[in-house]
């Protein structure tokens, strides 16, 4: 993880794509709407960090939220913000892929509150159909 | 205290890492669990053989069927058959002990009556219940080896976060009565 430093280039503004698969759609009462799961901001179970899709990148290369969602039916799409990651005690970095040129990580620690934070400020891009 | 007669989860199925003829959690002893009622879960997981059929959950109770209970095993049962990498980012496919602990933890602090939790699968092969409602938001974790830990936040009750369950349950009885 160490490898990672938190990049000034990325704005607080910024959206960070976060896929999330039908077994993480939650009824939160308390908010009134479906909202992803704490377990949705998770890092990897290898310990590689929770990846992103920098949504400016996609953008950039001419694509638009259904590129992030190809080849994965049922599947809805959430927003964070770099600056709530910040707020959470998170890196936010860019980490490219040969395939992904948008992808990013969010490095740091993620206790239940950090989770849950995200989760409930978390915003859909493109709901749960 | 709770209502005693769903305390009692015999599991004599053939569980992966389970103790041969009960489930218990960390800390009970087999008087915590009672002698009057049985219930019991089996399940088959062929992780070891690399297969992943469907999962199947029987269960079997002596007591009025808790309201909460067939949808909650109904959706046990979905998280099971889930493939490595359901989540798109590598996640594990959920274990039958933790599903087993999960159900045993249910068994012990619900009533009849408690609303039933969302169940949802973890990265790493367990599974998290939840509940948001009545202001409280609450969470309990269950590790893929069965450790669980449960977090809480909101409603008059104090925040807790990432409890261990094992020597004591109380925590959780009496946050599930106030939702």
């Amino acid at each position: 993880m160490n490898q990672y430093e938190d990049d000034p280039t990325i704005a607080d503004h910024a959206e960070l794509w976060r896929r999330i698969p039908p077994q993480w759609f939650v009824l939160d009462r308390n908010l009134g709407s479906m909202r992803p799961t704490s377990q949705a901001f998770q890092d990897h179970p290898n310990g590689t960090p929770m990846s992103v899709l920098l949504a400016d990148v996609v953008r950039e290369s001419g694509r638009g939220t259904t590129a992030a969602l190809v080849g994965h039916k049922g599947f809805a799409l959430a927003a964070i913000t770099a600056g709530l990651c910040r707020q959470c005690s998170q890196k936010v970095a860019r980490d490219p892929k040969p395939d992904e040129p948008a992808h990013g990580v969010v490095v740091g620690k993620k206790s239940d509150a950090v989770r849950r934070r995200l989760a409930r400020e978390a915003q859909w891009v493109v709901p749960p159909g | 205290m709770h209502d005693r007669r769903y305390r009692t989860w015999n599991a004599p199925g053939t569980i992966v890492g389970g103790q041969g003829g009960a489930a218990l959690l960390e800390g009970l002893t087999e008087r915590d669990w009672g002698e009057s009622c049985a219930s019991s879960v089996q399940a088959e997981d062929s992780l070891l053989t690399g297969k992943r059929p469907s999962p199947q959950l029987r269960i079997e109770l002596r007591i009025e069927e808790p309201r909460w209970l067939r949808p909650t095993v109904q959706r046990m049962e979905q998280l099971l058959a889930l493939p490595r990498n359901w989540d798109s980012y590598g996640a594990l496919p959920v274990t039958v002990v933790s599903v087993q602990m999960a159900l045993n933890a249910l068994m012990m602090v619900m009533e009849s009556r408690s609303p039933a939790p969302t169940v949802v699968p973890t990265v790493e092969g367990g599974v998290q219940l939840e509940w948001h409602q009545n202001d409280i938001d609450l969470e309990v974790e269950v590790k893929p080896e069965g450790q669980i830990l449960m977090s809480r936040q909101g409603g008059l009750l104090p925040e807790a976060s990432e409890v261990g369950l094992a020597h004591d349950c109380n925590i959780l009885i009496q946050t599930i009565r106030h939702l």
